[in-house]
């Protein structure tokens, strides 16, 4: 009884593992991959002509020139503040320099595919020194932000297109008629589906994301070599593993939390739709956020519909879409709660609309 | 021998338009039922409804389930196949066999391979791929690998050729059925499933017309061949149906005693399909 219930549970998910293979595997390991060439191909060329190498080459020369004893490589500048954002290269510029030997403290690294290369500041060439600094972390930032909110985007368009259709497409196809001759309940399978998006992606994501963060390691430590220096000395002092996974196996699951009512909402206009789930899903949250504005003059559809959006962007109330540790103090856990209600609610419904009114 | 589906009053409309009519029906374990109609009985809905994908009023059990609250549970004993071409296109034949063998505990993956052996149907094919009755051939091996009690047929043969067809119906009959399992099959093709069924169901309109046993036929319908002067005679007494043959008529009476007949010419028993369109046609009239 035991085995088979396992095996029913993992006969559910590697279904539905296996009809979306491509968005939740494929696509994300290419990217990876992409991303780990396009760094390969930095460091191999890092003496010549890129902009990888420019800035590095100033440290070293900086280095030379006594100015400065170490480099910094810093890591995860933003998850400092639990959410994965685009731009604000400033903010993150880290622009104290360390001997690299020096111990730091454990809490001030974080890692992920976010590589600061800090140069010291230039102060005696009659260059202000944020402006020298910037220029050349704008030149670098952005490629890696690009490529690494690309994967999170890749996961979430995957996860979106995915709940939309998973319990439309085989009513269209009326596969569901084979399904549903099945020993299978509809709470199994709706939560099987629920389980895909929340939990099983992400996870894959996640496991691909630390794969490409060694090779990135790897690379810095074939970088810092290639430059001379020690990259065992220069890594251990600046890596902290087992922070590092617990920021981002619980920034996941904290992230699981606050989607589940907007992963339901997603499945529930896939249970109900006859021709568009994306249009069910949407028009009516607009047109609830129009209406309230229009009538009500406040916004509490819309606020409540932010707070358990992915958020792309940094902010230092919201809760973000974390995957690499969230600020577990600034949750706002009522809104948390009620989401969960909400996503239990539409679940139920889109349980009981797919035993009933499955039919298109 | 007990009944496995019990059915009083079931009622479903569809806008207003009722497609499955106060039905009462009762199936006993270890019959062959074929449910015989036009297209737009009401023949899919009332398979439907006893296979709780679709509500229905009235009191309905199957296996002493009811079907659309013990869905799930009742699948364990009770086998379909519901359409032709439901089966998940995106699949390999190794991955449905996987997916089947994993949620149902009664399925007997040796077997369906050994089913699949015998056709054209190669693992590592794409379902999608798969011709129409090369499909049809993997969802009867599928189903026909899982130890149920009950096995609902909605059309399982609706366009195929007739070599897959015969093909069909002859394996269901010889790898599948004995008297523990029960088969209900509908179609409007009804010399298809005529030679292997004990029992008929003809339903009309939403409406259950006839309900038999296949013995009990020949006791209580006579087809006569008449010719010339008989044929008068034999019009006149009342009459379920008539056609015309060579030279004179097929009249199809029931409940009249065999002896009457005899001197008005050839008595024999109907077909199942004539006495079909006699029965429909005898319906649309009234």
């Amino acid at each position: 009884m035991n085995r088979s219930r396992s095996l029913r549970i993992f006969t559910l998910l590697q279904r539905e593992l296996r009809e979306h293979r491509r968005a939740f595997f494929w696509a994300p390991l290419l990217l990876a991959v992409l991303l780990a060439v396009a760094m390969l191909l930095s460091v191999l060329v890092v003496d010549r002509i890129s902009v990888f190498g420019d800035t590095l080459i100033q440290v070293i020369e900086k280095q030379a020139d006594g100015e400065s004893p170490g480099i910094i490589i810093r890591a995860g500048s933003e998850d400092r503040r639990g959410a994965v954002g685009i731009g604000d290269a400033e903010d993150s510029i880290d622009l104290a320099s360390r001997p690299a030997t020096q111990d730091v403290p454990e809490s001030a690294w974080d890692f992920d595919l976010d590589w600061t290369f800090s140069p010291p500041p230039v102060t005696d060439r009659g260059m202000p020194a944020s402006e020298a600094t910037d220029e050349r972390i704008r030149s670098l930032n952005p490629l890696l932000n690009l490529l690494h909110n690309a994967l999170l985007l890749v996961l979430m368009i995957a996860v979106a297109q995915y709940l939309l259709g998973a319990l439309y497409d085989d009513r269209k196809d009326r596969s569901i008629l084979f399904w549903r001759s099945l020993p299978v309940s509809e709470w199994e399978s709706v939560l099987s589906k629920l389980a895909v998006a929340l939990i099983v992606a992400p996870a894959i994501l996640i496991a691909i994301s630390i794969l490409l963060q060694v090779v990135t390691t790897l690379l810095a430590m074939l970088m810092v070599w290639r430059l001379d220096m020690q990259p065992m000395a220069v890594l251990a002092g600046n890596l902290a593993p087992a922070r590092l996974l617990v920021d981002q196996i619980g920034g996941w699951l904290l992230s699981a939390l606050w989607l589940a009512p907007t992963c339901a909402w997603l499945l529930l206009a896939s249970a109900a739709a006859r021709r568009s789930p994306f249009l069910l899903a949407v028009v009516p949250v607009i047109g609830a956020i129009v209406l309230e504005s229009i009538f009500l003059r406040t916004s509490v559809v819309l606020d409540a519909v932010g707070r358990h959006l992915p958020h792309l962007t940094e902010s230092d109330d919201g809760v973000g879409f974390y995957l690499f540790g969230p600020d577990w103090a600034a949750v706002d856990w009522l809104s948390l709660l009620a989401g969960l209600v909400f996503a239990a609610l539409a679940t139920t419904l889109a349980v009981t609309l797919r035993r009933h009114r499955w039919e298109i | 021998m007990t009944d496995i589906i019990k059915a009083r009053g079931l009622f479903r409309a569809f806008a207003g338009v009722p497609a499955v009519d106060h039905v009462d029906l009762d199936i006993p374990a270890g019959a062959v039922v074929g449910l015989i109609g036009p297209n737009g009985a009401g023949k899919t809905t009332l398979l439907r409804a006893l296979l709780g994908l679709t509500p229905a009023q009235g009191e309905l059990s199957v296996l002493g389930r009811q079907p659309v609250r013990e869905h799930a549970r009742l699948m364990e004993e009770v086998s379909f196949i519901a359409d032709t071409a439901v089966l998940p296109r995106w699949m390999r034949v190794d991955q449905l066999l996987d997916a089947v063998n994993g949620l149902h505990p009664r399925f007997d993956r040796a077997l369906a391979e050994t089913f699949l052996a015998a056709t054209d149907v190669a693992p590592a094919r794409r379902v999608g791929e798969l011709s129409k009755g090369m499909t049809v051939q993997l969802h009867l091996a599928l189903v026909m690998a899982i130890d149920a009690r009950l096995l609902i047929l909605d059309e399982p043969t609706l366009g195929l050729d007739i070599l897959f067809r015969r093909r069909f119906f002859e394996q269901l009959l010889n790898d599948y059925f004995d008297e523990q399992r029960t088969i209900l099959i509908s179609t409007h093709q009804v010399e298809e499933v005529e030679n292997i069924l004990t029992h008929v169901v003809f339903m009309d309109h939403g409406r259950i017309v006839l309900n038999r046993p296949l013995a009990e036929l020949e006791s209580s319908f006579v087809e006569l061949h008449c010719v010339g002067d008989a044929v008068a005679r034999a019009e006149s007494i009342p009459h379920v149906g008539k056609r015309s043959i060579l030279g004179g008529k097929a009249i199809i009476y029931e409940d009249v005693e065999r002896h009457l007949l005899t001197p008005l010419g050839d008595c024999r028993t109907p077909s199942v399909s004539d006495l079909f369109v006699a029965k429909l046609s005898r319906e649309v009239r009234s």
